[in-house]
C-alpha cells in the first residue's frame, strides 16, 4: 500500500501529468457544453415575427413543450399522431408550407414519434424510408411493432444475406427489446456523439500520461537503481500499473460524471427514460433506455481506455524511449478509426484492437446502432460484443506482458 | 561473507565486454580499476543482477544471485555510473520512494534519510528538486540511496565523479567506516580515492582481470619501475618520445623534474622512488593519462 501511494504521488507530482489531468477534466465540461450550444428552435413571437432560441433556452422550451406528449409509444398514439400530421400537411399542401405557429402547435410535438413509422413501413426490397403521407394510420395502429420486426428482417436479408445466423441473432435480440417504446423527446444524438468524443479525448490524455511509465525510467537510467532494490521488479511493476489505473479510473469517472451531469442537468433526466430505438432507429437491437445507454457507453469506454492503456504500458515496458512509445500508442489508438474509414465498414482489424471501441464512426455507440457483424465461416458476431470481449481479453494479457517485459528488461 | 564471480562473460554485438572473469570479493573495500571500455561497468551491472551474463554466474555465499532474487537485492546497494531520477522528485521524496522499494519500515525511513543527508551534507537541500542540484550534490543523493538499506554489498560505479576534493575526503572516510563487515566495490578513474581506502584491488583490461591484490602487494610490483630525475626543459620532448613520463614539474633555471615508468633507469642520475597505485594503473594503461587529458 505504501509503495502504491508513493507511486500515485510520484505520478501526480509531475507537472506534465497534472496539466494533462486538469485539461482532461476541463474538456468534460467543454464537450458537454458543445451539444448544448448546438440546440436551437424557432418559435413564433407575439407580433408574428420568428424568435430563435438557442442553447439552454431552446432546451428549456423543448423540455416543457415535449412534456405533454411524453409516454409510451402505443400503436394507438402513433396512429393518432399520424392522422394529425397528415391532416395538417394536407391542409397546407406540403410540410414546408405549414405556418410556423401551426407547425409548433400541432405537428412538431408528434414528429419524433413519426420518425419510426417511416422506417417501419420502409420498402422491404430497397430499405428506402416510407413517406408519412402514404402510410395508412389504421395499418400503423394495427401492425406497427410487427412492421418494425419485419423491417429488421428485411434489413438483415439485405445486408447479411450470406449469413443467416446474423439474422437469427438480430431477431432474437430484437424480440427482447421492451415494447411499446417510451419517448420523452429532448436529449439529442449530438449529446451522445460528444460523450463518445470525450472518451476519445480522455484516451489520448491517458495514453500520453501512460507512455513514459516505464520507458522514461529506461531513458533516464533511474531504472538501474530501482530494479536493484528489494521490491524493484514484479512488485514495482505491479504497483506502478495499479497506480496508473487508479489515477485513470478516478479521472475517467470524475470526468464522465461531470460531463454527464452537465448534459443531464441541461437536457433533464426525464428524457433518459426514452427508449434507445426512439432516438436512433426503431429496429436497433439494444434493449435499453438512454440513461442505461449512458452507463453502457461509460463502462465500455472505460474498458476500451483501460485496454488501450494496457497496450501502452506494454509498449512502455518494452521500448527504450517514451517518444517511440507515444508514437506507436497513438497510432494504435487511431488505427481503428482509419481502418473503419478505409474498409468503409466494420473489419476484424478495426474491431479487435484495444482501442476499437473508441473513435469516430467505429466507436462503441455507432456499433450499437449499426448492424455490423463480423464472420468466421458461417458464424456471425455482433461488433459491440467483439469490441467488449476483445478489450476485456487484451487488458490482462498486455498487463501481464508489460510486467514480464519490465522484469526481463536488460540495462544496456 | 563472499561474492564470487565464476567465469563471468558478457558478449555484445561484436565485442566481448567481460571475458571469463573469475574473482572472489571478500569483506572490505575493493577498488576496481580499468581504463574506459575495460568492462568495469558491465561487470558491475552483472553483479547488480541488472544484466544477464552470457556465461558464468555470480554467487553470494555459495548461492546464485539470480536465484536469490529479492533476498539478494535486500542486502544490495548500487550506484550506477549515470545517476538517473524522475525530474519531479525532491531529494526527500526520492529517498522515501527508494526506501519503500528497499522495504525499509516506514518508522525507520525518516531517521535513516536524515542521518544520511546529514553525513552527506544534503540536509539543507532535502526539499529541493534533484534536477536543480549541482552535479556533486546529485552524486551524493545517488550515494545516499545506495546506502539507505545498510547494504551488505555495496557497488558504486564512479561514486566520486563530480565531487570536489573536500567532498571526496568525506566520502572516503564515510566508506571506510561503513565497510566494516561488508563488501564494498568501487570503480573510479580517480586512483587516489581507491588508494586511500581500498583494502584490495582488481585491475581490468579488455574485459579481463589482469591483477588482483592488496594495494601494497600490487604496488610492490612496481618497485624499481618508477623513477624521478631532473632534465633540461629543452630535452623534454625527446625524452617524452622514449619514456613514459607520467608527471613533470618545471624547476628553476630551465630544468624540469620528471617522474617516469621504466624497467631500467634510462636517464643517468635517475632515482627509483616509492611507487603508488596510480603508477601501477598507468603501467597497465599507458594511454590512460593521454586519453583523460584528451577528454
Amino acid at each position: 500500500m505504501r509503495l502504491f501511494l508513493l507511486e500515485v504521488k510520484r505520478i501526480i507530482k509531475s507537472r506534465r501529468t497534472l496539466v494533462m489531468l486538469a485539461a482532461a477534466l476541463l474538456m468534460s465540461v467543454v464537450m458537454a457544453y458543445l451539444p448544448i450550444s448546438f440546440e436551437s428552435i424557432n418559435r413564433p413571437g407575439e407580433n408574428g415575427e420568428v424568435i430563435e432560441l438557442d442553447g439552454l433556452q431552446a432546451i428549456k422550451f423543448k423540455r416543457e413543450y415535449y412534456k405533454k406528449v411524453a409516454g409510451d409509444i402505443t400503436p394507438q398514439r402513433l396512429a393518432e399522431a399520424l392522422r394529425t400530421y397528415q391532416f395538417w400537411v394536407k391542409e397546407y399542401g406540403t410540410l414546408e408550407d405549414v405556418p410556423l405557429d401551426i407547425y409548433i402547435e400541432n405537428i412538431m410535438a408528434v414528429r419524433p414519434m413519426l420518425k419510426g413509422l417511416t422506417e417501419a413501413f420502409a420498402n422491404p426490397k430497397t430499405g428506402a424510408a416510407a413517406d408519412l403521407m402514404e402510410i395508412a394510420p389504421d395499418e400503423a395502429e394495427q401492425h406497427f411493432y410487427e412492421k418494425c420486426a419485419s423491417h429488421l428482417d428485411d434489413i438483415m436479408n439485405l445486408e447479411q444475406s450470406e449469413y443467416p445466423t446474423a439474422g437469427v441473432f438480430a431477431a432474437d435480440k430484437y424480440a427482447n427489446v421492451a415494447k411499446p417504446f417510451y419517448l420523452y423527446y429532448g436529449m439529442s444524438r449530438d449529446a451522445f456523439d460528444y460523450t463518445t468524443l470525450y472518451i476519445l479525448v480522455l484516451s489520448v490524455f491517458c495514453v500520453a500520461i501512460a507512455a513514459p511509465t516505464f520507458a522514461n525510467e529506461y531513458q533516464t537510467g533511474s531504472d538501474s537503481i530501482l530494479r536493484c532494490t528489494k521490491y524493484g521488479r514484479i512488485k514495482l511493476a505491479v504497483m506502478r500499473i495499479l497506480a496508473v489505473y487508479a489515477i485513470f479510473t478516478v479521472v475517467f469517472l470524475v470526468g464522465m460524471s461531470v460531463h454527464l451531469a452537465v448534459l443531464d442537468f441541461a437536457f433533464g433526466t426525464d428524457c433518459l427514460k426514452t427508449s434507445f430505438q426512439m432516438l436512433f432507429s426503431v429496429i436497433n437491437l439494444p434493449g435499453m433506455n438512454l440513461g442505461q445507454l449512458q452507463m453502457v457507453i461509460v463502462l465500455a469506454g472505460l474498458l476500451s481506455v483501460f485496454a488501450t492503456v494496457s497496450f501502452t504500458l506494454f509498449l512502455s515496458a518494452g521500448c527504450k524511449d517514451s517518444v517511440t512509445v507515444l508514437l506507436i500508442a497513438v497510432i494504435e489508438l487511431f488505427l481503428p478509426i482509419f481502418a473503419y474509414s478505409a474498409f468503409a465498414e466494420a473489419s476484424w482489424i478495426g474491431t479487435v484492437m484495444p482501442s476499437s471501441g473508441i473513435g469516430m464512426q467505429n466507436n462503441f455507440l455507432y456499433q450499437l446502432y449499426n448492424f455490423n457483424f463480423l464472420h468466421i465461416g458461417k458464424m456471425s458476431f455482433w461488433t459491440p460484443y467483439v469490441i467488449v470481449v476483445s478489450a476485456a481479453a487484451e487488458l490482462p494479457i498486455f498487463l501481464c506482458l508489460a510486467v514480464r517485459s519490465y522484469c526481463r528488461h536488460q540495462v544496456v | 561473507m563472499e561474492l564470487k564471480m565464476e567465469h563471468l562473460s558478457k558478449q555484445f554485438k561484436g565485442k566481448r565486454a567481460v571475458d571469463d572473469v573469475s574473482l572472489t570479493l571478500t569483506q572490505g573495500v575493493w577498488g576496481l580499476l580499468g581504463a574506459n571500455g575495460a568492462g568495469k561497468t558491465t561487470l558491475m551491472r552483472m553483479i547488480a543482477d541488472i544484466m544477464t551474463p552470457t556465461d558464468g554466474a555470480v554467487f553470494y555465499d555459495g548461492k546464485d544471485i539470480r536465484k536469490m532474487g529479492e533476498a539478494y537485492r535486500e542486502l544490495f546497494g548500487y550506484l550506477p555510473q549515470d545517476f538517473g531520477y524522475s525530474r519531479d522528485f525532491t531529494v526527500k521524496d526520492y529517498l522515501e520512494y527508494v526506501a519503500a522499494l528497499k522495504g525499509i519500515p516506514i518508522r525507520e525511513t525518516a531517521k535513516k534519510i536524515d542521518h544520511l543527508l546529514e553525513i552527506l551534507t544534503l540536509s539543507d537541500v532535502k526539499g529541493k528538486k534533484i534536477a536543480k542540484l549541482s552535479g556533486g550534490m546529485k552524486r551524493r543523493v545517488g550515494i545516499a540511496q545506495a546506502m539507505l538499506n545498510d547494504p551488505r554489498i555495496l557497488v558504486m560505479d564512479e561514486p566520486t565523479a563530480g565531487l570536489d576534493p573536500g567532498e571526496r575526503v568525506r566520502f572516503r572516510n564515510f566508506i571506510s567506516e561503513f565497510s566494516q563487515d561488508r563488501i564494498v566495490l568501487i570503480s573510479t578513474h580517480i586512483v587516489s580515492d581507491i588508494e586511500y581506502i581500498a583494502t584490495r584491488n582488481a585491475i581490468m583490461k579488455a574485459g579481463r582481470i589482469v591483477a588482483v591484490g592488496a594495494t601494497d602487494e600490487l604496488v610492490k610490483e612496481m618497485e624499481g619501475k618508477v623513477w624521478t630525475c631532473t632534465i633540461p626543459a629543452r630535452e623534454l620532448a625527446s625524452y617524452e618520445m622514449r619514456l613514459r613520463i607520467i608527471n613533470q614539474r618545471s624547476e628553476d633555471d630551465g630544468q624540469v623534474s620528471v617522474r617516469y615508468l621504466s624497467e631500467t633507469p634510462d636517464i643517468s642520475g635517475a632515482v627509483a622512488v616509492q611507487p603508488r597505485l596510480e603508477d601501477l594503473y598507468l603501467w597497465y594503461f599507458p594511454q590512460a593519462n593521454l586519453k583523460e587529458e584528451e577528454n
